[in-house]
């Protein structure tokens, strides 16, 4: 199971231990230059720890994580922050800073982290709001926000950030339904631009159209990595998504 | 006996006027010197247990440990008697403002602490995703909130302050204490001089909730409940 194009990220048997579990056990994969990889699985699968373990903000016990050729695993503190920089990553909740207006936010890594001058950082934050339907929020505090918003402007800061790859961590499981079609919505049209992106989702219809390739994890395992349509045809995979869609 | 001890009141508050002023000016500027002092040490103990290599930890964590363990009228006893033998001479002002300063870091730091303990998690694994180095973490998204958070004990820590500022007394310094006990001993009226003295503490305590209360308002973070 190749993934399409050069690889951007390439995850080889990884095993984490967190909070006392064994909660990644020999996971490898890769994720080419702008292919989605959507990771399934039911809770405890290890599919969030996954995610947190390939910019190491959970340590991983062993295993090899490269990002566009470069060691993040065997990477020191100043090599790491700088990989991690390139690497958009957004969880499902606490995304924001609550004490910063959106637009901070997204300032924030660019002034601090990128050393873009503050009129530049502002623009492109400006630029990114936008895209994604909330330019008239910036001056807005998180907890003004709808978890949809929030969201969104998490969206927008990762992607202000020009990663390699987005990280996204079940970014529309804490959200109402309405909330969640809007950030479904900003996925689509990010999906559309051709970004990298692994991302833990149980939005099946979302997963099922966007992804390249499905992932499906289970104990800590990977047990299906193929194209959605081939992914459907084992049986464990059905069954999670036709539990999901019941639901 | 109402009439004859409100006379007496007045006449007490007229004849030591100065000295009550005094007094509370010198109350005011130990509590707001060591209070001061005190959230300055306590930013560089968090700063230091945060984030310092671990032999810094240890001693940042004794130090609070210390101040913490041993009676503040202890601290300053020992601050104006004992250093003089190590060759450092405090006038009794500056040992009251040290010691009051010292003691109330330790505090202030482990009020921070408890703050930095709610932060969410997430929230630094966020920082740290995004490139930003532990101090721009400490500086921009750790301690922007949990000061604000610690603002509802700090106030009680000012308050104990203005309260412990009276043990200043004892080595000597003017302070409203001290001014009373003068009045009691030039007028002989114990019971109103003292009562004159609780009950301008009191006036101070309530005008320290009432500021903090206007700083917690003013730094609020708009729609934001937690803090």
């Amino acid at each position: 199971m190749q993934a399409m194009g050069r690889p951007v990220l390439e995850v080889r048997d990884l095993h984490v231990h967190y909070k006392g579990h064994h909660a990644v056990r020999g996971v490898s994969l890769t994720v080419g230059d702008g292919e989605r990889l959507v990771v399934m699985g039911p809770s405890g699968a290890g599919k969030s720890t996954l995610v947190k373990a390939i910019p190491r903000l959970v340590e991983p016990t062993s295993g090899t994580i490269l990002l566009e050729g470069e060691c993040v695993s065997c990477a020191d503190r100043k090599t790491l922050r700088r990989l991690r920089a390139r690497m958009g990553y957004v969880p499902q909740s606490y995304s924001l800073f609550p004490h910063l207006r959106v637009i901070d936010n997204i300032v924030l890594p660019l002034v601090r982290v990128h050393k873009l001058p503050k009129k530049a950082a502002v623009e492109r934050a400006m630029r990114h709001l936008e895209m994604l339907g909330i330019g008239g929020l910036a001056s807005r505090y998180p907890a003004q926000l709808s978890g949809g918003q929030r969201q969104r402007a998490a969206l927008a800061r990762a992607l202000a950030l020009d990663p390699a790859i987005l990280l996204l961590d079940e970014p529309t499981s804490a959200l109402d339904p309405e909330s969640r079609s809007s950030v479904v919505d900003a996925l689509y049209r990010i999906a559309r631009s051709g970004r990298s992106m692994l991302i833990v989702t149980h939005e099946a219809d979302f997963a099922l159209q966007v992804a390249d390739r499905l992932v499906f994890m289970e104990e800590g395992r990977i047990v299906v990595m193929a194209p959605p349509g081939e992914a459907l045809r084992h049986e464990r995979v059905k069954q999670f998504l036709s539990s999901i869609l019941e639901n | 006996m109402y009439d004859a001890n409100t006379e007496s009141i007045v006449s007490i508050v007229g004849a030591y006027s100065g000295l009550l002023a005094r007094g509370v000016g010198m109350t005011l500027v130990l509590t707001l010197l060591g209070f001061t002092a005190g959230f300055a040490i306590a930013l560089l103990l968090t700063v230091t247990r945060y984030m310092a290599p671990r032999p810094a930890r240890i001693l940042a964590q004794a130090y609070i440990d210390l101040f913490r363990g041993t009676p503040m009228l202890v601290q300053l006893l020992f601050i104006f008697f004992a250093l003089p033998s190590l060759g450092v001479q405090l006038s009794a002002f500056q040992s009251a403002a040290v010691a009051l300063g010292l003691n109330s870091g330790a505090y202030q730091a482990e009020i921070l602490r408890v703050a930095i303990k709610g932060l969410p998690e997430e929230e630094l694994h966020v920082a740290e995703s995004l490139g930003l180095t532990g101090w721009q973490t400490m500086r921009h998204v750790v301690l922007p909130q949990a000061v604000r958070a610690s603002l509802p004990g700090l106030t009680n820590e000012a308050v104990m302050l203005l309260k412990d500022s009276s043990l200043a007394s004892v080595i000597g310094v003017m302070e409203l204490t001290r001014a009373g006990e003068y009045m009691v001993s030039t007028s002989f009226k114990a019971l109103q001089s003292l009562g004159i003295v609780a009950l301008v503490y009191l006036v101070l305590s309530a005008i320290f909730y009432k500021a903090f209360r206007a700083v917690e308002r003013r730094t609020a973070i708009p729609g934001f409940q937690n803090l």
